[in-house]
């Protein structure tokens, strides 16, 4: 099962984005949300707290989304300093626009691999 | 370098750093969040913390490198928190685990440093980022000329200063300030003040 790291400078960007998510492609879809609280920031212990509670939960490769490019910084040093046993994939996709392709892609039946390239095609899509 | 030569080191930087708190916070005021003085402040007092437990005294060096990045991955947050942080543990493993390391061992760690945060950043020389004064000093010390490496050390600590200033023409390709363009123009990047405090302890330590 794949799951779904939101970081976040700010914890509640990454909740209610979580929310949107499950809204949009069903609660079952792994989905965690990690970032500041009060004071806004992100480290790679938030991030490895992330990444342990959706391993788990079950999930064998997780697909982990920054806001901004410390937050992505922070993903790879976990990835790379704090190893969990699931594989881990820091994605450079739009945090929202990633996440919503990527969740849409695993809950319709994709794997990770199809989830992480729905999310960086994200990029390409305009809004107008 | 010795374990005590380190950890002098890395007190006098958290001190400088402490002692420049304001200064750092305006410079990432101007062209960031403000909180680069606050953040670095909060991870070196931890790393200091941690060497004054009663506990027999540190004398691994790969150990100190170590445990210095993973504190200041878990504290100081941020770009520098990451790059600072990742870039100490993962040159960790060019020192010894035992006495001292010579001059060429310490020089190959510390160019590992910067080649860490040059990876895991994308940032080069130019970017208006803390590379601009690690990378420049690294490569003078690299390069063996003069000689004497506490020479070379001089020069870049006497130096590291000047080299941040001239951070202040760039425009920012990297990290928040690349968001600014060429607004982020006429402001010293705050990354490359405290990397020259780093060089200017170093100095010192090596020097005592």
């Amino acid at each position: 099962m794949t799951g779904i790291l939101l970081v976040s400078h700010s914890k509640q960007l990454a909740q209610g984005l979580e929310k949107l998510l499950h809204s949009l492609s069903g609660e079952d879809v792994f989905v965690e949300s990690v970032g500041g609280v009060g004071s806004l920031g992100v480290d790679a212990t938030m991030v490895m707290e992330g990444l342990n509670q959706l391993t788990d939960m079950g999930s064998t490769e997780i697909l982990v989304f920054g806001d901004l490019g410390s937050a992505i910084l922070s993903a790879e040093n976990a990835k790379d300093l704090m190893p969990v046993s699931a594989r881990v994939h820091v994605v450079d996709a739009p945090f929202v626009e990633g996440a919503v392709a990527a969740a849409m892609s695993l809950s319709t039946g994709g794997g990770a691999e199809e989830a992480m390239a729905a999310a960086e095609e994200a990029y390409q899509i305009r809004k107008r | 370098m010795n374990a005590e030569q380190f950890m002098r080191w890395w007190i006098c930087f958290g001190q400088e750093v402490h002692a420049h708190l304001d200064d750092l916070n305006e410079l990432d005021r101007a062209i960031g969040d403000g909180d680069h003085g606050t953040n670095m402040d909060r991870g070196l007092s931890k790393v200091r913390e941690l060497w004054s437990l009663p506990k027999t005294p540190v004398e691994n060096l790969l150990e100190l490198s170590k445990t210095t990045g993973m504190t200041l991955l878990s504290t100081v947050g941020g770009a520098s928190g990451a790059l600072w942080g990742s870039a100490m543990v993962q040159a960790s493993q060019k020192l010894p685990v035992q006495g001292t390391c010579t001059t060429e061992t310490q020089i190959a760690w510390l160019d590992a440093i910067v080649a860490s945060m040059e990876n895991r950043g994308k940032a080069r020389i130019g970017d208006k980022t803390m590379i601009d004064v690690l990378r420049v000093g690294v490569d003078i010390l690299i390069k063996g000329d003069p000689p004497s490496f506490s020479e070379r050390l001089n020069t870049v600590a006497s130096s590291a200063r000047e080299w941040s200033e001239a951070t202040r023409s760039l425009i920012a390709k990297r990290g928040r300030a690349a968001y600014l363009g060429e607004r982020s123009q006429g402001h010293v990047d705050p990354g490359s003040f405290s990397a020259a405090l780093w060089w200017e302890c170093l100095n010192r330590a090596m020097g005592e």
